[in-house]
């Protein structure tokens, strides 16, 4: 299935777009997703830290991803 | 007609010590802060509540400008400012309190006295130091709150660390860009369990990966918005009333208009036991630097391809984020020196050479490019 992902912060300019697509398994877990990302994108491993959210949520790496969920990556920001 | 003993000057005079002995509201501030008073919910309890708090703003920048500036209109009673930065021109187009005469005086002082001149009746403080690992505990000991208002994450995981390590609330705000985050951290919580802090969720970062504003660029507005955010957040803990972001993140984008509040959980699952080792980084100025011979030091310029490309005071260019990927590149049996805008990316570079180049001594420019310009 095809999963939406919004980019927020530093993950935008990472991943080239605020909104990326990605192909994947029916059973998707969270933790995979973001496995998948850091392959497809070495430079959010390098972050150490990001957050995966699915729905408004912070997810579990167990966390099932079902279509239509809204996926979301926030990194850290540190402007002030 | 009996002259009314309580309008005999004397009583008068011990009506007015017994309300500052008190800390009581006293007419005029009662009429100052009317309109929130007034708020359903809110009343003269509250403003009380304010007028007791002790609010420890740590950052007096982008957000600490707005974030103070409506503590102290509001009037919480004590109100300490604590940076060690000085003012630069840089900083004037977000940072609302300092003017151009103000350039080159430290911000904590400024930003203290323009504040006591809108509210007389609070007490605002500069506290001119680096919170660091010797005096952040004290430091939090003193007060009931404290707002993270700094811009880099040394400062944001010893605030959170030392918030957790002496049980008190922090609110949060950073921002980037168009985008910005705001979250109250470590509240207690009803059955005496914490609410998450920053730890639950950012673990750890690589500083080097991520611009700050002055490098990654920042709308002004969007400080105004997060700042004034994170003192709503305060005045709505200190006086009891509205909703906190407590257990979730609030994220903002100024860009689209488009605001989440992602939900993290009701109960911190960290354990910070101690506060974060501060790592060492040597730094060279300005002045030592031009007493040096000029190849004295390897002299390596970390800032992006825009910002070389305006000027540069030489060296090798390798953007920070690109360092570990080209070590090869630097000689390693000359003294290494690292420059960027501000200091700050040039102390990350320092931390990532002494991991990997433990024998060879690296330095990093203190106050950048910026205090160079100053000089000349």
């Amino acid at each position: 299935m095809r999963i939406k992902i919004l980019a927020f912060g530093i993950a935008r300019d990472i991943c080239g777009s605020g909104v990326i697509h990605l192909e994947v398994s029916e059973n998707v877990t969270a933790g995979q997703v973001k496995q998948l990302l850091t392959e497809g994108y070495p430079q959010l491993g390098q972050l150490k830290s990001f957050l995966l959210a699915v729905n408004e949520e912070c997810a579990e790496p167990d966390t099932l991803i079902t279509p239509g969920d809204e996926i979301a990556v926030i990194p850290p920001v540190s402007g002030g | 007609m009996p002259h009314c003993v309580c309008q005999t000057p004397a009583a008068v005079l011990c009506f007015v010590h017994l309300l500052l002995l008190n800390n009581m509201l006293s007419n005029i501030e009662l009429l100052r802060y009317s309109c929130q008073i007034a708020l359903p919910g809110f009343g003269e309890a509250a403003q009380q509540r304010l007028k007791d708090a002790r609010v420890l703003v740590v950052g007096a920048g982008g957000l600490g400008c707005p974030a103070a500036q409506y503590l102290a209109a509001a009037g919480v009673g004590r109100v300490a400012i604590a940076d060690f930065d000085t003012v630069s021109a840089g900083n004037l187009h977000r940072q609302v309190l300092y003017t151009p005469n103000d350039v080159g005086k430290y911000k904590a002082n400024v930003a203290a006295e323009r504040l006591s001149q809108q509210n007389p009746h609070i007490v605002v403080e500069a506290v001119l130091e680096k919170i660091s690992v010797e005096n952040a505990l004290a430091l939090f000991g003193q007060h009931d709150l404290i707002l993270d208002c700094t811009d880099n994450f040394d400062a944001r995981y010893l605030i959170n660390d030392a918030a957790v390590l002496s049980g008190r609330t922090v609110v949060y705000g950073a921002i980037y860009q168009y985008e910005g985050q705001v979250a109250v951290w470590n509240v207690l919580n009803a059955d005496g369990s914490r609410s998450p802090n920053y730890r639950d969720l950012f673990p750890e970062v690589d500083a080097a990966q991520i611009p700050n504003c002055a490098e990654g660029g920042v709308i002004p507005a969007l400080a105004g918005i997060i700042g004034c955010i994170q003192a709503n957040e305060a005045i709505k803990y200190l006086a009891g009333v509205g909703e906190l972001l407590v257990g979730r993140l609030l994220v903002f984008d100024a860009a689209t208009m488009q605001s989440r509040s992602f939900k993290i959980g009701n109960i911190s699952r960290t354990d910070i036991t101690t506060l974060p080792t501060a790592e060492m980084v040597q730094t060279v100025t300005v002045e030592e630097w031009s007493k040096m011979a000029a190849d004295f030091y390897c002299v390596i310029d970390v800032r992006n391809a825009d910002e070389r490309a305006a000027f540069d005071f030489g060296g090798l260019h390798i953007p920070l984020a690109e360092l570990e990927k080209r070590w090869l590149e630097i000689p390693s049996k000359k003294p290494v020196l690292f420059y960027c805008a501000s200091g700050k990316r040039s102390a990350e570079a320092v931390k990532k050479w002494q991991k990997y180049h433990p024998e060879t001594p690296a330095f990093s420019l203190e106050g950048g490019v910026k205090t160079m310009l100053q000089n000349i």
